[in-house]
């Protein structure tokens, strides 16, 4: 079943926990800037905005890269990187509309947003549920489920 | 041992850097943060020091755990010696400016002399520049940050800066960051201002590696779930800090009119709670680094000068301070409360002057000659406030004897009568929290005690407030404890615990408000530990680390001794808790006040319990113990 | 107002009586609850299902007597 990580901005309080545990889980350090998710604030506006690869159904990234190292885990649903034929050359982080590539400069590789092998991190620790992991299929009616609570505090139930 | 975090010297006056790296040996005895602080404080303080001169030293100190996965790992000090007490001066702030400055490879930066004209330091990925800030001069905290941010280039790089109040000497001067993170007491904004530092802005790209990484996340993962099942967090993730205040009010423990009275007395009380405050300006709740309680509100001014703006806030700080002296609605609390934040003015501190100055017109002590023409009666609370703000902050006017803190003002107001040192109330020179301490005797030598003066987070047993079983506050602070918090007994044990153990949470870098501050259910020396092996591959015991703490106490009670002679004679609360009992309240607290035997009983207790003489005083077997004798290492 | 908060605590009804530290059982949604034991009355709010002492329900904070002086 392929899956997304689905994006509520509005829950969003802005700690970055999702930042610094993504870079824990997948280099081993405490260090925002290799993080593969990342918050995007306006603080003077008050606004913070969780910003990931969007795991494309037409990836960029894939279509550019001239050694065909990117290519689509078809049971996660995410695109991942063959770190054995990328060359570096960061035409992925060029294209890609949504900066979702990361060059990992302590490593020399460009790296993306796996889903964790199936278990993501950010999610796991993200205490509002501002980022969630949910079924590609279904995650339209967790939106609408969500317009369905605003409307139902409005207007009440029925008596 | 992971987390290198250097500490850097910069000479202002000579414009020179000098970096060092941290000794296994202080980290086992200081951890890093507020303890590191101390131990830097202490040996490059130049003795005696003139607190506005360029022997004095501005440091920013990162927590030890700050930026890691520790739950709330977001918090530095600034240190120096304060203008306003001439002791030991810290104030602790959260935001991001803490772990940007670790990832820039810093945990500690020792500002020494003066510059001559207004200059910012840049610190990046381990390189420290010292830049013109002659443009930023007069601006207040949110500009400088924005126009420091635009011209870096960087949206990324976090700053902490001074407003005008800083860079006017004012005493409550802070140092700012974000909307409204502060290092707000005790005048360490006032002191980069006597160095003409205006700004310290950060940007790291660089790792801080931890010595476990997978348990590291596993560990924070369970500390965190076992934190946010709390009902204190619940509370705080809802309603921030200001879940305390419908509490203390319905109780009777909270003070208006300077504390002449505990019974809200400018109205309709439901005006000022957190409730009415969600009902009319709350716009979302926004957190520091690494923390999932998000206790920060965000709201939007509706009316006056700065209508449209956005702040964050309030606090029970804010409700309990600037809801005072007379202001009675949320609308005038949060515009003067943004209206301080803009100009870089500690609103506790200010607020508790403010309110003293207030009780001297009301009993006709001062009047408007001296005032300059203003009237501080309580019913002109909403049109003075904006007004006494700005002077305080531009040092000018009445403003300029509020500047001078409270040493000064009474020093300055005593001409009038000698009663004006029993209305201005202070320990050791700094204001309290506008909450009442005459009832439970720990709040009383908590504030009385407090290394920073009438400080209520140096050891504050909020705890005592529970009535928890008798057992478990005898497994906690290993001795008896009542757990009636009018009581006595066992409470210079319990202060003295919670000074330790909160000096552990200052020195890790973690909020304090994520620990056993709050709850008993909350992590503490026993979870720390475990941070430390999985993060810092440093190994202590529970003993060993509760042992850290008490030196990191002692050493600051040294400073306080080297510096501004404090003994036993400073370690007493204002004289009106043991006055005048409460005038109302709710049976427990009716007419009570401190009783100056038994509270002279409970200090002998707390001296001997920290190894101190009857003076208040660590012999010198205690600094032997301690090793607070040794030579400096950095 | 925004509620962020998604965890259920196990004791999210139980409060104490500042007045006599009894514990208390508040019904859910309940806007007004009188201590059993020694009869203080209190005005209660919510936050996300977790019951709150807003004040106490007798009014005596706004007495004449109460204004400055």
């Amino acid at each position: 079943m392929e899956k997304m990580i689905l994006v509520d901005y509005k829950k969003c309080t802005g700690c970055r926990l999702c930042e610094n545990v993504c870079s824990v889980h997948n280099e081993g350090v405490c260090n925002p800037s290799l993080a593969r998710i990342k918050i995007i604030k306006w603080e003077w506006d008050g606004m913070q905005i969780p910003t990931i690869c969007q795991q494309c159904l037409e990836p960029a990234c894939m279509e550019v890269c001239p050694v065909k190292a990117i290519s689509k885990d078809k049971e996660l649903g995410c695109i991942k990187i063959n770190h054995e034929k990328c060359i570096g050359c960061r035409l992925c982080l060029a294209y890609c509309p949504f900066g979702g590539i990361v060059y990992n400069f302590s490593r020399g590789e460009v790296s993306k947003c796996e889903f964790c092998d199936g278990d993501p991190m950010c999610v796991k620790y993200c205490e509002t549920k501002a980022i969630q992991f949910v079924d590609a299929n279904t995650a339209d009616v967790k939106k609408k489920r969500s317009l369905g609570a605003t409307i139902l505090k409005a207007v009440g139930s029925r008596e | 041992m992971a987390l290198k975090g250097k500490v850097a010297i910069i000479d202002l006056s000579k414009g020179e850097v000098t970096k060092k790296s941290i000794p296994e040996k202080l980290r086992h005895l200081f951890l890093g943060g507020r303890g590191m602080a101390a131990y830097l404080l202490y040996h490059h303080l130049k003795p005696g020091a003139d607190p506005f001169g360029p022997d004095n030293v501005l440091m920013a100190n990162a927590g030890l755990l700050t930026g890691t996965v520790a739950p709330a790992a977001s918090r530095t000090q600034m240190t120096g010696k304060s203008p306003e007490t001439g002791a030991i001066g810290r104030g602790n702030m959260g935001g991001f400016f803490g772990a940007e400055l670790k990832f820039a490879g810093f945990e500690h930066l020792v500002f020494k002399g003066a510059s001559k004209k207004p200059v910012y330091a840049y610190v990046h990925d381990g390189e420290i520049e010292i830049r013109d800030a002659s443009h930023l001069w007069g601006r207040d905290t949110i500009e400088t940050q924005k126009i420091i941010k635009e011209e870096l280039g960087d949206k990324e790089v976090q700053v902490a800066c001074i407003g005008i109040a800083g860079e006017n000497m004012s005493v409550f001067g802070n140092i700012r960051t974000g909307l409204k993170n502060a290092a707000g007491r005790t005048g360490t904004g006032c002191i980069a201002g006597s160095k003409k530092l205006k700004a310290i802005a950060v940007r790291g790209t660089q790792g801080l590696s931890l010595a476990h990484p997978k348990e590291a996340l596993e560990y924070s993962k369970k500390a965190i779930d076992k934190i946010m099942m709390t009902k204190v967090a619940k509370a705080m993730t809802v309603d921030g800090t200001s879940y305390i205040w419908n509490v203390t009010n319905a109780s009777g423990l909270l003070e208006w009119m300077n504390g002449q009275t505990n019974k809200f007395p400018f109205g309709d009380w439901h005006n000022m709670t957190i409730e009415k405050f969600h009902d009319e300006f709350n716009v979302g709740m926004v957190g520091c680094f690494g923390c999932t309680v998000h206790c920060r509100h965000q709201f939007r001014l509706k009316e006056g000068p700065l209508a449209g703006e956005l702040g964050e806030g309030p606090e029970y700080n804010t409700q309990t301070a600037m809801g005072s002296f007379g202001l009675n609605n949320w609308g005038d609390m949060l515009y003067n409360w943004h209206l301080a934040n803009i100009y870089g003015i500690d609103t506790t501190g200010w607020c508790n002057l403010v309110r003293g100055c207030m009780e001297l017109y009301q009993r006709g002590i001062i009047n408007k000659e001296i005032t300059g023409g203003l009237d501080l009666s309580w019913e002109n609370a909403q049109e003075i406030t904006p007004i006494l703000l700005e002077l305080t902050a531009k040092n000018e006017g009445f403003g300029a004897i509020l500047a001078k803190g409270h040493l000064g003002a009474i020093k300055e107001l005593s001409k009038y009568s000698d009663q004006v040192g029993y209305y201005i109330m202070h320990c050791k020179g700094l204001g309290k929290l506008g909450n009442v301490d005459r009832v439970q005797p720990s709040f009383s030598l908590g504030i009385a005690t407090s290394t920073r003066g009438a400080d209520h987070l140096t050891s504050r047993p909020a705890l005592d407030h529970y009535h928890l079983p008798e057992d478990v506050l005898e497994k906690l602070y290993g001795g008896r404890v009542s757990s009636d918090y009018r009581s006595y007994e066992g409470k210079a044990r319990m202060v003295r615990w919670h000074e330790n153990t909160y000096a552990v949470v200052d020195a890790l870098g973690t909020c304090k408000f994520q620990t056993v501050f709050f709850s008993p259910n909350l992590p503490s020396l026993n979870e720390w530990v475990h941070y430390l092996r999985y993060i810092a591959g440093l190994e202590f015991t529970v003993d060993e680390l509760f042992e850290v703490g008490e030196r990191i106490y002692t050493l600051e009670k040294m400073i306080n001794h080297r510096e501004a002679g404090h003994t036993r004679k400073d370690d007493y609360p204002p004289e009106r808790s043991f006055k005048e009992g409460l005038p109302y309240g709710l049976g427990p607290v009716k007419g009570k006040h401190i009783e100056r035997k038994k509270y002279d009983k409970m200090l002998d207790e707390y001296y001997a319990l920290h190894g101190w003489d009857n003076n208040g005083v660590p012999t010198p077997e205690t600094l032997k113990h301690l090793e607070l004798d040794m030579e400096p290492l950095i | 107002m925004v509620t962020l908060s998604t965890r259920k605590q196990p004791r999210d009804r139980l409060l104490r009586c500042l007045n006599c530290f009894t514990r208390m059982d508040i019904p859910l949604k309940a806007e007004f609850y009188t201590c059993p034991k020694c009869g203080t009355k209190y005005e209660i709010a919510w936050r996300a299902g977790q019951a709150k002492i807003l004040g106490l329900a007798d009014n005596s904070s706004i007495e004449e007597d109460s204004k400055w002086h």
